[in-house]
C-alpha cells in the first residue's frame, strides 16, 4: 500500500483523500474524494471495499472522462458554495454553468450520456438527457433523424398508419 | 535489364512449353483459381472494413443508446413533440408505445421548470373527447382517482395531492 501510493503522483498538498481514475485509453486522472463520489458507481465500489488506488473505468475514454471530471468538480464546488452563501445565488450559477457546459455537438452528447449512465452521475444524466429532449422538441421526424443520424426503418405504409392512428389526439 | 528480362521470359515460356498439355491446363486453372480466391478475400476484407466503419459511425449516434436511456430522454419531451418522435424509427415508436402508456386515458409528465428550484414540474395530461388536454398543475379538487401510470395512482383530495403506490 505504502509503496504503491509513493509511486503515484500527488501534487496537491490538500489533506482530503485522493482517487486516481484510469480511462479506457490508460490515462490517469487524480481527483478529490468528493469529486469521485459524485459518481454513484464509484461510491458503490468504495463502499463495497474496493481498496485499490487506481479505479479503472473501462468504458470511458480520457477525452470524455476529463469532461465528466470538469462537471463533477464544478458541482462539488458549487454545492459547497450553496451551503455557504445560500441557495439562490449558487442556483443561478449552477444553471448558467450547466447551460454553457452542455453546449456541445450530438457526438459529444452521446459520449457524455454513455459516461453519465455508466458512472451513475444523476445530475449529468439529467442534464444530458434534457439537452437531447430540448433538441427533439418542436422538430419534425425527418429533422430529428437527420440530427441524430437515425435511419428511417418505417415503410411509407407503416408511417402513414402511425400518423393516422394518433392524429385525432392532437387536433 | 531488358535483356535479362526477355531472357528469363524466354526461359520460362520454354519451360512452360515443355510441360504436357494436361499439366499446363491444370496449372492454368489452379492459377486462375488462386487469383479468384485472392480477389474474393480482398473483396470480403473491404466489405468487412466498410461495415466496421459504418458501425462505428452508427454507434456514436443517440439512436444507439440503451433503450432505458432513450426512454430517459423521451420522458422529458412534451406530448406534442413525442408524437413526432414516435415517427422517427421503429425503436423509438416501441419505447413510446410501451413505456409511456400513451394509450391509457391519462398520464403524468415531469418536465424541467427553469423557474422551479427543484427543477421539476409534474404535469397532468389527459385525453378528453378524443383530444389531449394539458391540465397543468391546477386541476379541480374532487377527490377522485385522476390517473394511473405504471402502477402509480394519482388521487386528488381537496387541494392536496396524494400519490399512493399500487401493485
Amino acid at each position: 500500500m505504502a509503496s504503491s501510493s509513493s509511486s503515484l503522483p500527488s501534487p496537491s498538498s490538500s489533506s482530503s483523500k485522493k482517487f486516481i481514475l484510469r480511462s479506457s485509453d490508460g490515462k490517469h486522472f487524480e481527483v478529490d474524494e468528493a469529486v469521485a463520489l459524485q459518481s454513484e458507481m464509484i461510491k458503490q465500489m468504495v463502499e463495497d471495499g474496493f481498496g485499490g488506488d487506481v479505479i479503472p473505468l473501462l468504458n470511458v475514454s480520457s477525452i470524455v472522462l476529463s469532461k465528466v471530471i470538469d462537471y463533477c468538480k464544478k458541482h462539488v464546488e458549487l454545492d459547497f458554495k450553496k451551503k455557504m452563501d445560500g441557495d439562490n445565488e449558487a442556483h443561478e450559477e449552477i444553471k448558467n454553468w450547466d447551460s454553457e457546459y452542455i453546449n456541445v455537438g450530438v457526438d459529444e452528447l452521446y459520449h457524455l450520456i454513455m459516461a453519465a449512465n455508466y458512472l451513475h452521475i444523476k445530475g449529468l444524466l439529467d442534464l444530458t438527457c434534457q439537452k437531447v429532449a430540448d433538441i427533439i422538441k418542436g422538430k419534425q421526424p425527418e429533422q430529428i433523424r437527420k440530427i441524430f443520424n437515425i435511419e428511417n426503418d418505417f415503410t411509407p405504409e407503416e408511417e402513414q398508419e402511425i400518423r393516422k392512428e394518433h392524429s385525432w389526439a392532437f387536433e | 535489364m531488358l535483356m535479362i528480362d526477355t531472357n528469363r521470359d524466354n526461359h520460362l515460356s520454354q519451360r512452360w512449353k515443355k510441360l504436357p498439355r494436361k499439366r499446363r491446363l491444370e496449372q492454368e486453372s489452379k492459377k486462375s483459381y488462386m487469383v479468384e480466391r485472392r480477389e474474393m478475400a480482398k473483396k470480403e476484407r473491404l466489405k468487412k472494413e466498410r461495415k466496421k466503419q459504418n458501425n462505428t459511425g452508427k454507434n456514436y449516434s443517440i439512436a444507439n443508446l440503451p433503450e432505458e436511456t432513450i426512454a430517459e430522454v423521451l420522458v422529458r419531451v412534451s406530448p406534442y413533440s413525442l408524437d413526432n418522435a414516435r415517427l422517427v424509427c421503429k425503436a423509438w415508436s416501441k419505447i413510446i408505445l410501451y413505456k409511456f402508456h400513451l394509450f391509457k386515458p391519462s398520464f403524468i409528465i415531469q418536465e424541467k421548470n427553469p423557474e422551479c428550484k427543484d427543477g421539476c414540474d409534474t404535469r397532468f395530461v389527459m385525453i378528453e373527447g378524443g383530444k389531449i388536454r394539458d391540465t397543468g398543475l391546477d386541476f379541480p379538487c374532487n377527490g377522485r382517482i385522476m390517473a394511473s401510470c405504471n402502477g402509480l395512482l394519482l388521487i386528488e383530495s381537496c387541494c392536496k395531492l396524494q400519490v399512493p403506490v399500487c401493485d
